[in-house]
C-alpha cells in the first residue's frame, strides 16, 4: 500500500504556492494535514502527478480576531483549535466537536482547512461551521480573495466551491459574547465516522435564543440545516415532540445508508439526537 | 528518479537525504533508518502501531510523507530510550505484563508518554480514552490502562530530578518467584519495549526483492486476457509471475483431512484461468521495492469475464445453484449428521420446546503485525530459509518440502517475533507460497509483507454460521436437548492444511458440552460460497456452540420463570458424573462447572447485584446481566489433524541442556507470539531442576536448532510443550545427581537439589553445584569412571493420548442498553475459569483478558460484511471494527484448579477460552435487559441497528 509517484512541491509563501496551483492545475493536490489524503493516496485512491504541501504557509496559521470577526487560517490543526483560548471564549461548540474527530494523534496533524477541502459528510467541524454560520475565504492567483458561506460552500457528496486553482486561506464568523452551544455524536466506537452528529449553536440575547443554527450531521450528502426546528425553537412555542423532529426530517433530508446503519436506523437515530440537542436549550 | 532533498532531525540527529517524495515518514524510519522500532500496521492511520513524535506531539507516521517535515523534530521509539517518563512506563507494561506481542507497543509507549507529559492525574476512563487510537489484539486493553495508571502515580510520588535519573529497576525475580504458580513478569519484554523486536519486516537480506500482487477485482470470473508486457518495462521490475511460471516449481494442494467426509478441489498457488474470490492472487511482481512492484500492478491489463457469485446459504443450496467448482457435486464440502438412538421419542417427551435461529457474522483475527515472509533459496546450497510471521513452524518446512520437492533438512524456517496470531497464521497461504516460488525461481531472496486491504482479503476469516437450533426443557428446568441445524458458510477452498469443515464439526460435537442430557440431533453443512476461504482463528467453533446452548438456555430460564444461574446448576455435569461421555460422543473429565458457577455467584455478588439490577429497572434503565457456561477443547491428540494426513504434529519435543556455567537451556518446540509461553517454560524447567527461573534461557523458533512439535494452536502450548520440558528436566536432573553421585560417592537416592546447589540430605552445606557437574561432565570426563556417559542434554516430548484436555469456565457480563441509539454498552465482565495447574498467573490473566475481548468484539463489533455479489466491505480498520481502549470494560478473574490427568504436569489450556464465552454472555445480557420489553436480538455481531429493529423502533 504505497503512493504512486509524484512531484512534490513545498511553496513557502500564499503566493508561490497560487502561482504553483495555477501552473499545475488539474495535476496537483494541495496537501493540508494529510489525515484524510494520506490514507487515499497511499490506496491509490488518489493518484495525483504534483502534491503541493502547504505546511510551510506560516500566514494560514493560526486563530485571530479582527474587527468582530474570529478568523481561523486554514492550516490551522485541530490540536490548535482546541488549546486556543479565543475559540474556547467565543467558539467552545469547535472546542467540544474536535474531540470526537479520530484520534489525538491524527487531531496533531489534521487541519481545518484540510476537513473543509474534502468535506467528508461525516465530519464534524464543516457542521459546526454551519453552525457558527461561517465564511470560508479563498484565494485564487486570477481572482484573488473572495468569501462563500459555507452552506454554500458545501454542495454535496466532498464537493464543494472549491475551484481547481484555489485555496482555502482561511475561515470567519461573527464574534459573539454570549453563546450558548451543544455538540452530540452517535458512532460505534470512539473516534469513528459517526452515525449521525448535531452541532447547534446560538446567541443568547436577553435570555432568549437568537440566530439559532441547529445542524445535522453524516447521514445525507452533506450537513443540513433544520430551519424548521430552528424557528419553532426561536419562536419558543413549547416542548419540541421528537414527532415534530421526524416530520422535518421526513421532509428534508435524504438518508443515505452505509455499511453499518440503513437511511432509517440513521433518521432514527438522528431525531433522537437532535430532540437530546434541543432540549439541551 | 524523481527525489527530493530532506532535512529534518531525528531523535535530535541532523538528517539530510535525498529522497523519493512519495516516502512516508513510516517507510523513511524503517528502510532508509533502520529505525525498526516504528511498525506498520495499517498505512491509513487508523492503528496507531506507527505513532512517534512530530514536533513534541504523537503523530502517525505512515499519514506524513517525509518531504512535510522540512526542519521538523521527530523522536521515535528509540529516542526515548533515556526518557525518564517512558522508563517508568516500560517498568510499569512489564510488571503488569502489558504487553504480549510488542507489535502495538512502541506505538503505546509513544502515546502513553505524551499523556502522561501532559497530564500526570488520568481517570481510567479517561487513560481509555486517550488510548483509543492505538489498537492491541493481544491484552484486551485493562493491563495497558493499569500499567499508564500505576505509572502516573510513580512518576507524581517523586521529584522530577528523581525522575531523571530514574533507574531502571532491576526486575529479575527472587528465588520465591519465578516457579509454577507464581506471578512472573516474562523475562524477554525489555527489547520490545524499546523498539528492538526483530518481526519479519524488521529484516533486511543482501539482495532482497519485494512482491505484490495483482488480485481479483471480482468474486468470480474466468480470466480472458492477463498482459503485463508494460508492467515489465518498469524500472526496478525484475519478473511478472503467472500460475505458467509458478506451477513450474510448486505443486498445488488440497484443503481435506481424510478423515472427515469432505471434499475440496485442487487449489493453484495464483490463479489458474479462473478466479473464486475477490482478491484472490491473479499475478506476482517482483521488484526492487514495494512501491515499484505496486506501479507495476497497476499497468497489467487485466479482462476478467464476471460470473455470477455464491453468497449466502440460499444461493449455494438452491436447487439450480451455480456450482463454484464444476468438477464437484453441488457447493457442499461437507454434511455430516448425527442422531442419538431414540432422539424422536426424548424430544416428543419434553415440556418445553424453544426454536431459534443464530446467525454469526464472518469475522476475521487481525493479528496487529500482517502476514509476512522472507524467502531465500540459496540455489548453490539447494537450501531453502524461510524467515515468517507463523505459528507452525515445523509445519511450514513439511509443506514447503512436499510443495517444492525438497528434502525437509534443507530447509530451515525461522519464526522468531511474531506480531499477534490467533489461528491466523497458523494456516498456508498461497501469498507465501508465490513467494517462496519467486526466491526459487529468481534465485534471490524474496519479502512479501501484506498491507492491511490484503490481509482482511486473504487471511482467513471464520465464524460464518447461520443456525436452526431448538431446546428441549422439562418444566422444571431439566434440559432434555438440542436438535441442531448448522449452516457454516466457509470459501471458496477449504484452508491448507487444517481445512475449513472443523469450526463446523467443533459445533455439532460441543453444544451444550457443559450439561447433562440425553437427545441431540445434529446436521452440519459446510458450504463453498465466492468469498475469502475460512479456518481456524481463536476458539474454534467454541464462541458459536457456547452462545447457541447458552442463549438457549437463558430462553428457557425465562420461559420457564426460573433463575438462569439455577436452570444451569440443575443441568450441570457435576464433579461426580465425570468421565462423562456427551450424547455427542465427547469425553469430558476433571471439569469443575459447579466449584466455577458457584465462584462466579459470589464474585459478581449475584443477589445484590440483581437487587441494584431491579433498582435501576424502576428508573427506566435498560441493564441486563448474562451468564455462559463453557468447555473449551484444548491440547487436541492427534485426532484432530495428524490422524487426517495432515503434518501437524500432535507431540511436542523438548531439549534441555545443562550449560557449561550452569545455567540452563531449554530448546522448546513451541513457538511464542507474546503469550509468555517462553517465561512458562523456563518456570517449569526451574521448578523442576530446582534452580532460578533467571538461569534458564529458552530458545524457540526455528527449524534447525528446535525439536519437532505442532505449534502454537489449540491452546496446547503449556499442556503439551510444558510436560515435554518437565519430562526431559526430570531427566536432566537424573543426569547431573548421577555425576553428582559418582563425584561425591553418595548414593543418587541421597542427594537434593536447592537452588541449583547440591546437598546431601539433612545437611546444611551444599556440596557441589550445577557449574561444577557440568565442568566435570563437559571438560574433565577423565575423572568419570570408565564407560560412564555424562548426559548433560536431555530429550524428552508428549502427546495427548486422548482427544483433549477440556477446560471449563463461567463468564458474566453486565451491559446497558441506550434504547434511543440502540447502542450496547459494556459495564463489566465477570471470568472463572479453570486450566488446571496454571504455571504463571500474570500471563494466564492476560491470556484470558485479551481472549474475551476478542469474544466481545465478535459479540458488538466486529464483521466481514460482504456486498450480494461478493465485495468484500469492510476492508480497512476503519471498517471493520476491532475493540478499542474505551468502549472495553474492566475483566475481573477468578481461578480454580483442576489438575489434568493427562499429564504430570497437569494443565490445561487457558488461551482460548475468554473468546469462547463472551459472546453468549453477551448476548444473554443484551437479552436479559431487553426481557422487560419482551423481546430479545439473535444474531452476532449485536449491532445498534439490531437492537433498534428488536425494539421496534425501526422497522425490520
Amino acid at each position: 500500500m504505497k503512493p504512486n509517484s509524484f512531484e512534490f512541491y513545498r511553496p513557502v509563501n500564499l503566493e508561490s504556492a497560487l502561482r504553483l496551483l495555477k501552473e499545475k492545475k488539474d495535476d496537483a493536490i494541495l496537501l493540508a494535514g494529510g489525515q484524510s489524503l494520506i490514507p487515499m493516496m497511499n490506496m491509490r485512491l488518489i493518484n495525483s502527478k504534483s502534491v503541493i504541501d502547504l505546511s510551510a504557509l506560516r500566514e494560514l496559521n493560526g486563530v485571530t480576531v479582527k474587527e468582530n470577526k474570529i478568523r481561523i487560517g486554514a492550516m490551522t490543526r485541530y490540536v490548535e483549535i482546541k488549546k486556543s483560548e479565543l475559540v474556547n471564549k467565543y467558539c467552545p461548540l469547535l472546542v467540544d466537536a474536535i474531540d470526537y474527530i479520530a484520534h489525538s494523534a491524527v487531531r496533531n496533524r489534521g487541519t481545518l482547512g484540510g476537513t473543509l477541502a474534502l468535506s467528508h459528510p461525516s465530519a464534524e467541524l464543516p457542521g459546526c461551521l454551519i453552525a457558527l454560520n461561517a465564511e470560508v475565504v479563498v484565494q485564487s492567483a486570477l481572482l484573488g480573495e473572495r468569501k462563500i458561506n459555507i452552506e454554500d460552500f458545501i454542495q454535496g457528496m466532498m464537493s464543494t466551491k472549491l475551484m481547481s486553482d484555489e485555496i482555502i486561506t482561511s475561515v470567519e464568523f461573527f464574534q459573539s459574547n454570549n453563546t450558548k452551544h451543544w455538540f452530540g455524536e452517535v458512532s460505534r466506537r470512539q473516534g469513528d465516522y459517526c452515525t449521525a452528529a448535531v452541532a447547534i449553536n446560538t446567541e443568547i440575547e436577553n435570555k432568549k435564543l437568537k440566530n439559532i443554527r441547529i445542524v445535522l450531521i453524516g447521514v445525507s450528502n452533506k450537513p443540513t440545516r433544520m430551519t424548521e426546528l430552528e424557528l419553532f425553537m426561536l419562536n419558543g412555542d413549547g416542548p419540541i415532540s421528537i414527532e415534530r423532529i421526524t416530520s422535518e426530517l421526513t421532509k428534508k433530508i435524504e438518508f443515505i445508508d452505509d455499511i453499518y446503519n440503513s437511511a432509517s436506523g440513521k433518521k432514527h437515530v438522528s431525531s433522537e439526537l437532535l430532540f437530546e440537542g434541543v432540549n439541551h436549550f | 528518479m524523481n527525489e527530493i532533498e530532506v532535512k529534518f532531525y531525528i531523535n535530535s540527529e541532523l538528517v539530510e537525504k535525498r529522497i523519493e517524495p512519495r516516502t512516508n515518514l513510516s517507510d523513511f524510519l524503517r528502510n532508509e533508518m533502520r529505525l525498526t522500532g516504528t511498525h506498520v500496521g495499517c498505512e491509513h492511520g487508523v492503528c496507531g502501531a506507527c505513532t512517534i513524535n512530530i514536533d513534541g506531539i504523537p503523530a502517525r507516521s505512515c499519514l506524513a510523507l517525509v518531504g512535510q517535515l522540512e526542519g521538523s523534530e521527530v523522536v521515535t521509539i528509540e529516542g526515548l530510550d533515556s526518557d525518564p517518563i517512558a522508563a517508568v512506563l516500560r517498568d510499569c507494561f512489564t510488571e503488569r505484563n502489558a504487553l504480549q506481542c510488542g507489535f502495538c507497543t512502541p506505538g503505546m509507549i509513544v502515546t502513553a508518554t505524551a499523556m502522561l507529559k501532559d497530564k500526570l492525574s488520568l481517570t481510567r476512563s479517561e487513560i481509555r480514552k486517550e488510548l483509543s487510537g492505538n489498537y492491541c489484539r493481544c491484552t484486551g486493553y485493562e493491563a495497558i490502562v493499569d500499567a499508564i495508571e500505576t505509572a502516573a502515580l510513580r512518576i507524581s510520588q517523586v521529584n522530577s530530578n528523581d525522575l531523571n535519573t530514574y533507574a531502571i529497576k532491576n526486575l529479575s525475580t527472587s528465588n520465591e518467584q519465578g516457579h509454577i504458580g507464581q506471578p512472573t513478569v516474562r523475562f524477554n519484554t525489555h527489547r520490545l519495549l524499546v523498539g528492538k523486536g526483530c518481526y519479519v519486516d524488521d529484516l533486511l537480506a543482501s539482495r532482497q526483492l519485494h512482491m505484490a500482487l495483482l488480485r481479483s477485482p471480482v468474486a468470480s470470473g474466468v480470466i480472458n486476457l492477463l498482459n503485463y508486457e508494460k508492467a515489465m518495462q518498469i524500472p526496478g521490475v525484475l519478473k511478472v509471475l503467472t500460475q505458467d511460471d509458478v506451477s513450474k516449481v510448486c505443486s498445488s494442494w488440497q484443503g481435506v483431512l481424510s478423515q472427515f467426509p469432505m471434499v475440496s478441489p485442487m487449489q493453484p498457488p495464483l490463479a489458474d484461468g479462473k478466479v473464486y474470490w475477490q482478491g484472490q492472487a491473479i499475478a506476482a511482481v517482483i521488484a526492487e521495492s514495494r512501491a515499484i512492484a505496486e506501479d507495476a500492478i497497476q499497468l497489467i491489463e487485466l479482462d476478467i469475464q464476471e460470473t455470477a457469485a455464491v453468497i449466502g446459504v440460499g444461493k449455494a443450496i438452491a436447487s439450480n445453484a451455480i456450482k463454484i467448482h464444476a468438477n464437484l457435486e453441488n457447493n457442499i464440502c461437507m454434511s455430516r449428521k448425527y442422531e442419538t438412538t431414540n432422539f424422536e421419542n426424548e424430544f416428543k417427551s419434553a415440556h418445553l420446546k424453544i426454536r431459534k435461529k443464530l446467525k454469526f457474522g464472518r469475522l476475521t483475527g487481525v493479528p496487529l503485525e500482517p502476514r509476512t515472509i522472507l524467502a531465500d533459496f540459496k540455489k548453490a546450497e539447494g537450501t531453502l530459509l524461510v524467515n515468517m510471521s507463523h505459528q507452525a513452524p515445523h509445519m511450514m518446512r513439511d509443506i514447503f518440502a512436499k510443495h517444492f520437492n525438497l528434502q525437509v533438512n534443507d530447509i530451515r524456517v525461522i519464526c522468531k517475533d511474531v506480531g499477534g496470531g490467533f489461528g491466523i497464521k497458523v494456516h498456508s497461504y498461497a501469498e507465501e507460497m508465490i513467494a517462496v516460488a519467486s526466491s526459487i525461481i529468481l534465485n534471490r531472496p524474496v519479502k512479501y509483507t501484506a498491507d492491511r486491504l490484503e490481509s482482511f482479503g486473504s487471511d482467513i476469516h471464520a465464524r460464518e454460521h447461520e443456525i436452526e437450533v431448538e431446546a428441549a426443557f422439562q418444566n422444571d428446568g431439566t434440559l432434555v436437548g438440542f436438535d441442531l441445524k448448522d449452516y457454516a458458510l466457509i470459501g471458496a477452498f477449504s484452508s491448507y492444511p487444517r481445512t475449513s469443515v472443523l469450526e463446523g464439526f467443533a459445533v455439532s460435537v460441543l453444544t451444550g458440552g457443559p450439561y447433562k442430557f440425553g437427545a441431540y440431533r445434529s446436521s452440519l453443512d459446510v458450504l463453498f460460497q465466492n468469498k475469502v476461504p475460512t479456518s481456524q482463528y481463536r476458539s474454534v467453533g467454541h464462541p458459536i456452540s457456547c452462545a447457541t446452548a447458552e442463549v438457549m438456555m437463558d430462553h428457557a430460564a425465562r420461559e420457564l420463570g426460573l433463575d438462569p444461574i439455577h436452570i444451569r446448576r440443575i443441568n450441570l455435569v457435576t464433579d461426580k458424573l465425570q468421565p462423562y461421555v456427551s450424547p455427542a460422543g465427547i469425553c469430558y473429565e476433571a471439569l469443575s462447572h459447579e466449584a466455577c458457577l458457584s465462584e462466579l455467584e459470589d464474585l459478581i455478588d449475584y443477589k445484590n447485584l440483581r437487587e441494584q439490577q431491579n433498582l435501576a429497572r424502576n428508573e427506566g434503565k435498560l441493564i441486563g446481566l448474562g451468564v455462559a457456561v463453557l468447555v473449551e477443547m484444548t491440547a487436541p491428540g492427534v485426532t484432530l489433524y495428524a490422524q487426517g494426513g495432515a503434518p501437524i504434529s500432535s507431540q511436542d519435543g523438548a531439549i534441555v541442556r545443562l550449560e557449561s556455567d550452569g545455567s540452563v537451556t531449554c530448546i522448546v518446540a513451541i513457538a511464542d507470539q507474546g503469550q509468555g509461553s517462553d517465561t512458562a517454560m523456563a518456570q517449569i524447567a526451574a521448578t523442576t531442576l530446582c534452580v532460578n527461573v533467571n538461569k534458564i534461557r529458552v530458545l524457540h523458533g526455528d527449524t534447525a536448532a528446535t525439536p519437532i512439535g505442532g505449534g502454537a494452536f489449540g491452546s496446547r502450548s503449556i499442556a503439551i510443550s510444558g510436560e515435554a520440558v518437565l519430562l526431559a528436566c526430570e531427566k536432566l536432573k537424573e543426569s547431573i545427581l548421577d555425576i553428582g553421585s559418582v563425584l561425591l560417592k553418595i548414593p543418587a537416592n541421597q542427594l537434593v537439589i536447592i537452588d541449583g546447589e547440591i546437598f546431601c540430605e539433612n545437611q546444611k552445606e551444599s556440596i557441589t553445584k550445577f557449574i561444577d557437574i557440568a565442568r566435570l561432565g563437559y571438560f574433565r570426563q577423565d575423572l568419570l569412571p570408565k564407560g560412564f556417559e555424562s548426559k548433560l542434554v536431555a530429550y524428552a516430548s508428549f502427546f495427548n493420548p486422548g482427544q483433549a484436555a477440556f477446560s471449563n469456565g463461567v463468564q458474566a457480563s453486565l451491559v446497558e442498553i441506550d434504547p434511543r441509539f440502540g447502542t450496547v454498552k459494556l459495564l463489566k465482565h465477570w471470568v472463572v475459569e479453570d486450566c488446571g495447574t496454571m504455571i504463571n498467573p500474570l500471563t494466564a490473566d492476560e491470556q484470558i483478558r485479551g481472549g474475551v475481548v476478542q469474544g466481545l468484539g465478535m459479540a458488538l463489533f466486529e464483521e466481514c460484511i460482504y456486498s450480494s455479489d461478493g465485495q468484500l466491505l469492510t476492508i480497512t480498520l476503519a471498517d471493520y471494527l476491532v475493540p478499542m481502549a474505551a468502549e472495553m470494560p474492566d475483566i475481573k478473574i477468578h481461578h480454580i484448579s483442576t489438575k489434568s490427568p493427562m499429564s504430570k504436569l497437569g494443565a490445561k489450556g487457558a488461551g482460548e477460552a475468554g473468546t469462547a464465552g463472551a459472546p453468549a454472555a453477551v448476548m444473554n445480557a443484551v437479552n436479559d435487559a431487553l426481557s422487560v420489553l419482551g423481546v430479545s436480538v439473535d444474531s452476532f455481531p449485536i449491532n445498534p441497528e439490531s437492537v433498534l429493529r428488536a425494539l421496534g423502533k425501526i422497522s425490520k
